[in-house]
């Protein structure tokens, strides 16, 4: 509450304006009863002020239409909606004839630098790499996705698009969801390894080229193998050819072409597999040097499932089901027979 | 009790909505929008007519903002510009329909039934507020109006007479005659009114 002193020469109108004024006029209370008692036995020329402002408070308060705030800013969408259509449409650029030849001076020397830049472009292929244990997904300008398993490499050249056909080289593991129909033509991608050219029209299928051997596995759709010194392979889902760079057997068996792109899920998925093939794995994608000291465990097969982040896992689960010893030193991991000792 | 709109931040906003600042904008709009369609309703506008234009006044602030200038109050200048829309824009209605030259007209109409519901839960009665708001109905539309904007806005009188294009002596004077017709009318037609007020505010 204001001091008394305020109200000593107050308006009718400002007085009723006052806050505290009106709050005694629309509900009032004992103490507010008693703060305008006293205001008006102090100036009591002020009586009748206060009784023109009771009238302005009660007969003007309930005049006033209070909006909920929805309301508000319901009207408030209303406007922007009438702004936008209102938004002028964008005005053409009109250059007058004076200024060609500006433009054209400036667009030459724009198109000299921009041809420049792409020719040095194109000497520098683009490189994706990844490192041991390391999953990458990559969208190439195609709209493809590649996903690069461990200590994998994925190499291409910048002209792409222009080119007309879509090539990469791989080092390592991948899994390829290539885009049918970039840009509307159908464009043919191929894969180079060591040992075999992958060319393919739209599909999912895994490419692994650990070590010598490139290993197809189609998931969808269909791929022709181009070997060097065999007649092209044509594969259909499911199947999986092996090649063996500066051999001329190729093995090709159907296979349960998931458990192959399991890893792309971070899951290691072995199925009968041999322990030299997980071993070989275990060093390839983990960058791990593990050896065995009984050669003859080699062609045991294992099965089973570990997430493909714990390669430790792996090596215990082995251990325990070949009953061997893992024995670490340096950073070589070895595994042996009990009773070798 | 009305909301007082908060008017401390108007200028900051103003200057950032010239800036181009989207929620600036917003915010002067809900600052403002309820005193602007409760203006507009004493001029006889629905609640469309008052909202078309009001979108007219802040379109044009929005188109032009870059040539606005910092008004003396910001609560003014709206005022003033939904005032000038809204009046041509109600006379060119009437005057469709009917060929004759119309009044201004602004009436202090009463709201809703829920602002009436508060005070009489506050004891005063039906009956007794209807000979209230008949006593304003008697004042002429200018004599109205300048009550209205002295009561419900933060505007000097200053800001009042250029919102409604009058002088200040104007104004004053038209005050001065409103508040005495009001008293008088109350005391001849009713003197129990005040009785009963009495009796009621000091229980």
């Amino acid at each position: 509450m204001k001091p008394l002193e305020h109200y000593a020469t107050l308006e009718a109108i400002d007085l009723a304006r006052d806050p505290d004024f009106q709050a005694w006029i629309l509900a009032p209370t004992s103490e507010t009863n008693r703060f305008w008692a006293s205001m008006k036995t102090l100036y009591p020329q002020q009586q009748s002020t206060v009784e023109q402002a009771r009238m302005l408070v009660m007969g003007l308060e309930p005049t006033w239409q209070e909006l909920p705030e929805s309301m508000v800013q319901a009207s408030f969408q209303r406007l922007r909606q009438k702004q936008l259509a209102l938004q002028p449409e964008p005005r053409r650029m009109v250059l007058r004839a004076v200024f060609y030849p500006y433009a054209a001076a400036v667009t030459l020397l724009l198109l000299a630098g921009v041809s420049w830049w792409l020719y040095k472009g194109t000497n520098a292929p683009i490189a994706y790499q990844t490192a041991y244990g390391q999953i990458r997904t990559v969208t190439l300008p195609d709209g493809s996705v590649v996903t690069l398993n461990a200590n994998s490499t994925l190499q291409m050249a910048s002209d792409w698009q222009t080119e007309g056909r879509r090539e990469v080289q791989l080092t390592g593991e991948a899994f390829f969801d290539v885009s049918k129909k970039p840009l509307g033509k159908r464009m043919p991608f191929v894969v180079h390894t060591g040992a075999a050219d992958v060319v393919v029209l739209g599909t999912r299928f895994n490419v692994n080229t650990r070590r010598t051997r490139t290993q197809v596995v189609l998931q969808e759709g269909t791929v022709k193998l181009a070997l060097q010194k065999q007649p092209d392979v044509l594969m259909q889902p499911g199947d999986l050819v092996e090649t063996t760079s500066g051999k001329t057997a190729i093995r090709r068996e159907r296979v349960d072409a998931d458990r192959y792109v399991a890893w792309r899920d971070n899951l290691l998925v072995m199925e009968e597999e041999r322990l030299a093939e997980i071993i070989q794995q275990l060093n390839d994608e983990y960058g791990l040097n593990v050896s065995i000291t009984n050669k003859k465990l080699l062609n045991e097969r294992f099965t089973g499932s570990v997430p493909a982040n714990k390669p430790e896992l792996l090596l215990r689960l082995l251990a325990e089901a070949f009953r061997l010893r893992i024995d670490k030193q340096d950073n070589q991991i070895v595994l042996s027979n009990y009773k070798d000792e | 009790m009305n909301a007082h709109p908060d008017t401390s931040n108007d200028l900051m906003r103003w200057n950032a909505f010239r800036e181009g600042s989207e929620s600036a904008f917003a915010a002067l709009y809900s600052a403002h929008y309820r005193h602007l369609i409760n203006y507009g309703r004493r001029f006889g506008a629905d609640q469309a007519t008052a909202e078309d234009a009001i979108h007219d006044v802040f379109i044009d602030l929005w188109k032009y903002r870059h040539t606005l200038t910092q008004p003396q109050s910001v609560q003014s200048y709206l005022l003033k510009a939904f005032r000038n829309r809204l009046v041509t824009q109600l006379a060119e209605r009437q005057r469709r329909f009917a060929e004759t030259d119309v009044e201004e007209q602004f009436g202090l109409l009463p709201a809703e039934p829920s602002a009436e519901d508060r005070l009489l839960e506050d004891g005063l009665n039906q009956e007794q507020q209807e000979h209230m708001q008949s006593a304003f109905t008697t004042l002429s539309p200018r004599q109205q109006e300048i009550l209205y904007l002295r009561y419900f806005t933060d505007l000097s009188y200053d800001d009042i007479c250029a919102v409604m294009g009058i002088t200040y002596n104007t104004a004053r004077t038209q005050l001065y005659q409103a508040l005495t017709a009001l008293r008088k009318r109350l005391q001849a037609n009713w003197p129990v009114l005040l009785l009963l007020l009495g009796l009621f505010v000091n229980r």
